[in-house]
């Protein structure tokens, strides 16, 4: 499976790989003005590795829809996602398709099961019920992450387990930080 | 912004700090220069001034002569260190002076410390002595070393006597060492020198400008280093030291009055104390503040005119202070900028023991570099090491070493420090890193907050934030106002949820806070997990929101505006916990996450939860019908049926009777006796269809869609119609165009070109079939079914072109639209819908996608020709077959006859039945094995000769190949008629490979449904469950396709599994109960696949322990044993019917002969009845005799245990419940008749299933509902080993048709499972829950 860098933005152009980068910004803990933070990051970061102008770049949020990018007004088919944890975002581009970036920090969740369950689906739930407790939260992080990132690339919210989102091609993304775990979910170049 | 104290200049680095070189305040001097030195510019100046008692600089300077003179004496060497312990007053700074005079250092504690923590801080600096006063000496005693008293020291010496006076003393001696406490419970001692304070207060002082006009509190206790700012600077200016009596210390409002009276002009304080004082001190001119951070609104209290206040900040490490900040109104307390020649910088945390410097704005650990730093620790070199660095970035002068502050601070851009508070003051909440410190600072910044202390309390095992406030004078503070401007500033986790207001904090001996007796007093009044400022919960949705969001986010406010993204700081991950842990409460079981994203808001989500649907709502109590009405109905069932069961018998009695009606006398032709045997049979079997048509209209009518009473008059009309349909042969009509019309004389509307499998259905009038719409093998339409007490009939509608795949289950009240496709193994449930083109698949059925119409070729068109011929065929073979098998049974008779001729078995002769029943019994073994072994080569022959082996691939289903292989089914049901008791045992591999199968070595097949023998290999070591549709061919849209269907070696398919058509299963695989196999390609080796749709499990229990010739590998003894026992349970059942059949016919032949045939009818009516009990009779008795009572066990496949058990389960299954037992389905009888089987089944079951193995472990109660095809599954075979366990279904239980119970689950009471729902292995199924799906998860 792909591994992927995270390049930290500020800093130099992050370097493409199968059209795929991911970029991490240090934000405010406060929600919405990491938001702000993250896109702003993802604009100039996207605009450099294009070779553009920031200003050409937008990136268009409506909830329940993933992010939509533009240049010059252009719309593009350039995948676009963001995830959040506490005072850290990644923001992950593809430039062949659609993309999907989930980051969680590994934390003990006394109702694991329930959720797993609920949302991970059964094969899941099962897998995680044979791991060591130690490795549990790691574990859990995981799967969730998958999950969502999956999500994420298939354009659809989080809901109850409804079988298993699309099938996506997943890479992960080295944090160089064993208290969180990212993934990002992609469509790669057909080809 | 503050003003800078002073221009920095940049040095080296640009992200270090520097304070102003002054090289001009280092010098070689130590402290007792300093004072000598005001003293000899102005020896009349007062110094200290103490209530009464004034001294001035001359005196004081004689008066520290003396005490110097005295020490030197007594051997104390400069650099010494000495105890220094009085009570505050003029002596004790005479003393300290004279300490300093001497040279020497001190060791300052405080009054009130115990003699125990100075014994232990002299010991470990190796002090030389203790300066203390004669009211303290005494406690002195055991000190262990010399004590001077200060009445001693300053005795006034003898005339004439010259005072020894120090010599030249470096002032890299220590001045003096201060004991803080260690994190490890031992106190440390920081060692100060000469050379450092000397500097410091030069430093300091070039900022301050303390002059000799000033008059400066002393209100520091010695102890604390603070004292130093207000003595030392004090004697360098040349100022005047006021004490403050201890008593008045504290007191806000004496102090600042006497403050006042005195004209005092400079203060150090700690913000506290100034926050205390309740009235204005006009006369200080200098405030300077120190020791713990400062809140805005002292500033803005106290900043007037003429008046500079001044914070400064700095560790004892880094003698006094580092760092000091001009403090301005309207502007953020900060820490200033470094004191002259010191360095301020800030290292990055995570990169420690290493330095990595951070550039401004950046949060890091604070550092300190400047001469000010201390030498070390006393004694400490490990600590030492860890806190006092070499500076990398030295710019050589006087910051070779830098010390680590262990505070978090931020460089600003324009270059003033903000302190973050400690870095081991980060503490973690609900695994959010939070600075303390930064919350303090902003609610410090909040009007009327005066001094503040946040720390993290864990009550009541949750852990929160609680802030400690003591207002400033005369301010009410308001929680929630206080709440909001933070919520303003910092993220919600941050936020405290308590807010404690404070007289006063309590105080270290340092005058820092005592965070320590802060956490141990009890919050106040509001209970824990509540905030005083949530709402109240007002409906029983909202106890449960606001609870769950209580333990989400503790002691954060639950309000109904807040938002549960932006106000509560939720998330995806936390709105999904929410969801879930709202759903472990049934009542609220219909909450989805998509509700929390939708609403948002808590007001709203609480109403979303409290609208549960009214399915929900069913679960609440319902009333069973009463026990009269029960068995009224039972009666009226209970009469019925012998007309039932003696109909039943009549079918084979009849044609029994004819044969040897027309035989027995010489001269009868046996070819006419079988002629009209065979003729009588037809009759029977086309009868049976015909009274089935005739009594579902005579008795029910046209029953219409909707709800009646359990028990009641249309009920009973529906049960018995139902009872008669259900015994016509309808197996004979299957895959035939026959059954279409079968269908239509029962009332259901049926289109063109429909193609039917086979199926259950039972409400005939509520079914309504498109054009070209194909069923498969063994679908339920399960169109009526009781629930709560309710007798439902529903409508099924299909579309045009719909195809139902097989082993499908559909209730009423569904419908699938045009093109759309239910797959095998699905769940239909009422309400549902599959709307136009679509592929629905899983219980419960979901949307899976379109479907594809290009996947097959257009429908082949077919004339009405072709269509009249199929039919003519159809019949045609339909009699024929039926006939055919039918045959078999004449040769017996012959056989008996013959044997019965010869005179066998002697002794068994006589007119008494029973010994007829015996010898016909016994005479009728080898014949019967006779009908058997024909029977079975009868269909091989036929199939082979008449028929080429099947291949795979695709045909019109108005094709010869289809017509073929509908032949082959057709032998292969009929036989099964016959053959039944071979299902399940050592001979059915041979019976299958004779059909054309390819069977590996030690295979076992139970019952399997639907097998196309030629497609289809089973490997070595297989096992095929019970009702298990194993590979029949597809048809959808004019075509069957059929393909190779695989099960590898030892692979094994449960109970009720479907295998689509096609399934390759590789070795070792595991397709559960109730499963449906996955695609071919998701498969491996080993896998373990459950459900519809099925998951791959990731690892199974293997059952260990049972030797393999038990299981897999059984030695010949055994295959012998069993084989025999289930040669016998196979051939039994026939030679009882022959028995019994020849016994009657004997005995009523005289009355037939006599042509008295309304006796005769009435004699073989009786006894078709009698037979039909004595069937289930029969299998009591058997039971009880060879198994007794059925417990939890586990035993391998090859014992006898096994082998009877399963036994007595294929004579139940085989003659008790067709001959007698299916009658009671739907009656209050059947539950009776299990518990004579050893069930314990409770009153007004509603039982309509017969599926019951190991009766003793099933255990049901009163007034549950099990519909059609339910199973409580009491028994597995896995890894070739039978595991019996109970199966415990509460009361009031509903459970829809199809549904399965494993062992050792329990449903609780009241609890509603969905159709073709599955209930794990010790599941537990939460009373009143309504539980769906295959595996059984909470329905939404």
């Amino acid at each position: 499976m792909m591994e992927l860098v995270v390049h930290a933005w500020p800093g130099p152009v992050p370097v493409l790989r199968d059209g795929l980068f991911v970029i991490g910004v240090e934000t405010s803990a406060l929600r919405e003005r990491a938001r702000e933070q993250v896109r702003l990051a993802a604009r100039t970061a996207l605009a450099a590795v294009l070779d553009e102008d920031a200003s050409a770049v937008t990136i268009a949020s409506t909830p329940g829809q993933p992010p939509h990018v533009s240049i010059d007004s252009s719309a593009r088919t350039i995948g676009c996602s963001f995830a959040h944890e506490d005072g850290y975002a990644l923001a992950a581009f593809n430039l062949n398709g659609a993309v999907g970036v989930d980051l969680m920090r590994v934390q003990d969740i006394p109702d694991w099961q329930a959720v797993a369950h609920d949302y991970l689906g059964a094969e899941a739930t099962a897998a995680l019920q044979a791991t060591e407790a130690k490795q549990l939260p790691q574990d859990f992080a995981r799967a969730w992450v998958r999950h969502e990132a999956l999500l994420k690339c298939a354009g659809r919210q989080l809901s109850e387990w409804a079988g298993a989102p699309p099938v996506a091609a997943i890479a992960h993304l080295d944090l160089q930080s064993p208290d969180s775990v990212a993934l990002v979910a992609y469509i790669p170049k057909p080809g | 912004m503050n003003d800078p104290v002073s221009p920095h200049i940049p040095q080296s680095h640009p992200d270090i700090l520097y304070g102003a070189p002054q090289g001009e305040l280092l010098r070689e001097e130590i402290l007792a220069d300093l004072l000598e030195a005001s003293a000899a510019r102005n020896p009349g100046q007062t110094a200290l001034i103490f209530g009464e008692r004034r001294l001035s600089y001359g005196e004081l300077n004689a008066q520290a002569d003396l005490v110097a003179a005295r020490l030197i004496d007594a051997g104390v060497q400069p650099g010494q260190i000495v105890g220094l312990w009085l009570p505050r007053g003029i002596e004790l700074l005479v003393l300290q002076a004279g300490i300093a005079k001497a040279g020497a250092a001190w060791l300052p504690v405080d009054e009130d410390t115990p003699v125990d923590r100075l014994q232990v801080c002299l010991d470990d600096a190796d002090g030389a002595g203790v300066l203390t006063c004669a009211a303290f000496a005494p406690r002195l005693a055991n000190i262990g070393r010399p004590v001077w008293t200060a009445e001693a020291l300053l005795a006034v010496p003898a005339d004439g006597a010259t005072l020894s006076r120090r010599g030249a003393v470096s002032p890299d001696v220590p001045a003096y060492v201060i004991y803080t406490s260690g994190s490890t419970g031992k106190p440390k001692g920081i060692l100060i020198t000469q050379r450092s304070i000397c500097h410091f207060l030069r430093s300091e002082n070039a900022v301050l400008g303390v002059t000799a006009q000033d008059k400066v509190y002393q209100g520091f206790s010695v102890a604390f280093d603070m004292s130093f700012e207000e003595i030392w600077i004090a004697y360098l200016a040349g100022a005047t030291l006021w004490i403050g009596p201890k008593e008045i210390s504290g007191d806000p409002e004496t102090l600042p009055r006497m403050l006042d009276e005195n004209q005092v002009t400079v203060l150090h304080a700690v913000p506290t104390l100034l926050a205390l004082f309740n009235q204005e001190v006009p006369s200080l001119r200098l405030i300077n503040l120190g020791g713990e951070m400062c809140p805005e609104s002292l500033v803005e209290r106290w900043s007037r005119a003429g008046r500079q206040m001044f914070n400064t900040y700095g560790p004892t490490e880094a003698t006094v202070s580092a760092s000091l900040a001009r403090l301005q109104p309207g502007h953020p307390v900060t820490i200033g900028t470094p004191l002259p020649n010191y360095g301020l910088l800030v290292v990055d945390v995570n990169a420690l023991p290493a330095l990595r410097l951070l550039p401004r704005g950046e949060i890091g650990e604070l550092c300190i570099t400047g001469p000010g730093l201390a030498a070390g620790y006393l004694g400490r070199p490990d600590l030492t090491e860890e806190k006092f660095l070499v500076n990398p970035w030295s710019s050589g002068a006087h910051d070779g070493r830098l010390y680590r502050t262990g505070d978090l601070a931020r460089i600003a851009a324009d270059g003033e420090v903000l302190c973050l508070g400690r870095a081991d003051d980060q503490v973690k909440i609900r695994g959010f890193r939070v600075e303390l410190g930064e919350i303090e600072a902003v609610l410090a910044q909040q009007e009327g907050v005066g001094t503040v202390a946040v720390l993290l309390r864990k009550d009541d095992g949750i852990d929160q934030l609680v802030a400690y406030i003591v207002p400033e004078a005369g301010v009410e503070l308001d929680s929630k106002a206080l709440r909001a401007s933070l919520a303003a500033k910092l993220p919600p986790y941050m936020v405290p949820g308590r807010y404690e207001m404070q007289e006063a904090m309590p105080r270290l001996t340092s005058g820092k806070i005592d965070r320590k007796a802060l956490k141990a007093m009890p919050l106040s009044a509001p209970p824990a997990g509540g905030s005083e400022d949530s709402d109240l919960p007002e409906t029983p949705a909202e106890e449960a929101l606001f609870a769950a969001l209580a333990a989400l986010f503790p002691g954060q406010p639950v309000q109904r505006q807040a938002d549960f993204f932006t106000d509560l700081g939720g998330h995806s991950f936390f709105a999904a916990r929410l969801a879930s842990a709202l759903r472990a409460d049934p009542r609220f079981a219909h909450i989805t996450v998509r509700d929390i994203y939708q609403q948002r808001q808590i007001g709203k989500i609480a109403q979303v939860l409290a609208d549960a649907p009214k399915a929900a709502e069913a679960e609440a109590g319902w009333t069973p019908p009463s026990t009269l009405k029960r068995w009224t109905c039972g009666l009226a069932q209970a009469a019925a049926m012998p007309a039932l069961v003696a109909l039943r018998m009549a079918q084979w009695l009849a044609p029994f009777f004819t044969y040897h009606f027309f035989t027995g006398d010489p001269g009868d032709s046996v070819v006419r006796a079988i002629a009209a045997s065979v003729g009588v049979f037809l009759l029977a079997t086309i009868g049976e269809f015909g009274i089935a048509i005739a009594g579902k209209w005579l008795i029910a009518g046209r029953l219409k869609a909707g709800d009646y009473p359990l028990w009641g008059l249309t009920y009973y009309r529906w049960w018995l119609a139902d009872r008669l349909v259900e015994a016509a042969p309808a197996y004979l009509l299957s895959g035939s165009s026959l059954n279409a019309w079968w269908l239509r004389a029962l009332g259901a509307k049926v289109g063109k070109d429909v193609i039917i499998g086979s199926m259950t259905l039972r409400s005939p009038d509520l079914l309504s079939i498109g054009d070209n719409v194909s069923i498969g093998n063994a679908v339920n339409f399960e169109n009526a079914r009781v629930q709560r007490g309710r007798l439902l009939l529903g409508q099924i509608t299909l579309g045009d072109d719909a195809c139902i795949s097989s082993f499908a289950v559909l209730e009423g009240n569904t419908q699938v639209e045009a093109l759309g496709h239910l797959e095998g193994q699905s769940a239909l449930g009422d309400g549902a819908r599959v709307p136009a083109g679509r592929i629905w698949a899983g219980s419960p059925a979901r949307d899976t996608g379109a479907f594809d119409t290009t996947r097959l070729p257009p429908r082949p068109q077919v004339g009405a020709a072709r269509r009249l011929g199929e039919g003519v065929f159809f019949i045609f073979g339909i009699l024929l077959i039926v006939t055919l098998f039918f045959m078999p049974v004449f040769p017996s008779f012959v056989l008996i006859d013959w044997f019965d001729e010869q005179g066998w078995l002697p002794w068994i002769q006589g007119d008494d039945v029973r010994i007829q029943l015996l010898r016909y019994f016994l005479l009728a073994f080898p014949a019967s094995t006779v009908l058997i072994v024909l029977t079975a080569i009868l269909s091989a022959g036929i199939r082979w000769s008449v028929l080429p082996r099947l291949k795979p691939g695709r045909s019109a289903i108005h094709s010869n190949t289809y017509c073929a292989k509908w032949l082959v089914s057709q032998i292969q049901e009929s036989s099964l008629n016959v053959l039944h008791g071979i299902y399940a045992t050592v001979f059915a591999p041979y019976w299958y490979r004779l059909l054309g199968a390819k069977v590996g070595k030690d295979a076992e097949i139970s019952t399997a449904l639907g097998v196309v023998p030629d497609m289809l290999t089973l490997g070595d070591e297989t096992f095929i469950a019970d009702a298990v549709m194993l590979g029949d061919e597809e048809i959808d849209g004019g075509w069957m396709i059929m393909k190779p269907t695989v099960i590898s070696h030892r692979s094994f398919v449960g109970n009720g599994a479907y295998i689509p058509d096609g399934t390759v299963l590789p070795e070792h695989v595991l397709i559960g109960v109730h499963s449906r196999a996955p695609d071919n390609d998701q498969m491996k080796s080993g896998d373990t696949w459950l459900g519809s749709p099925p998951i791959n499990l990731p690892a199974r229990e293997q059952t260990s322990g049972y030797p393999e010739n038990l299981t897999f590998h059984p030695s010949p003894l055994r295959r012998l044993g069993r084989g025999l026992i289930e040669a016998f349970r196979i051939v039994a059942p026939h030679a009882l019917v022959i028995a019994v059949g020849y016994t009657l016919v004997l005995a009523v032949m005289p009355a037939a002969g006599a042509g008295r045939w309304a006796e005769v009818t009435w004699d073989l009516t009786l006894a078709g009845l009698g037979y039909g009990i004595g069937n289930y009779i029969f299998v009591v008795v058997l039971k009880w005799l060879l198994i007794g009572r059925y417990r939890k066990q586990s035993e391998p496949m090859w014992t006898p245990f096994v082998w009877l058990s399963e036994g007595v389960t294929n004579l139940y299954e085989g003659i008790a419940v067709p001959n007698f037992m299916r009658y009671l389905r739907g009656t209050p009888w059947l539950p009776l008749a299990f518990n004579m089987l050893g069930s314990r089944i409770g009153k007004g079951v509603y039982l309509d299933t017969t599926d019951i193995t190991e009766f003793d472990c099933v255990h049901i109660g009163d007034h549950s509902e099990l519909n059609a095809l339910t199973c409580p599954q009491t028994h597995l075979f896995e890894d070739r080993v039978m595991k019996i366990d109970r199966v415990t279904i509460g009361k009031n239980v509903y459970m829809g048709p199809r549904s399965a119970v494993l062992y050792s689950a329990v449903v609780g009471d009241n609890a509603r499972l969905g159709a073709l729902t599955l209930v794990m292995k010790g599941e537990q199924i939460p009373a009143n829950g309504y539980w769906a799906g295959c595996p059984a998860a909470p329905a939404r």
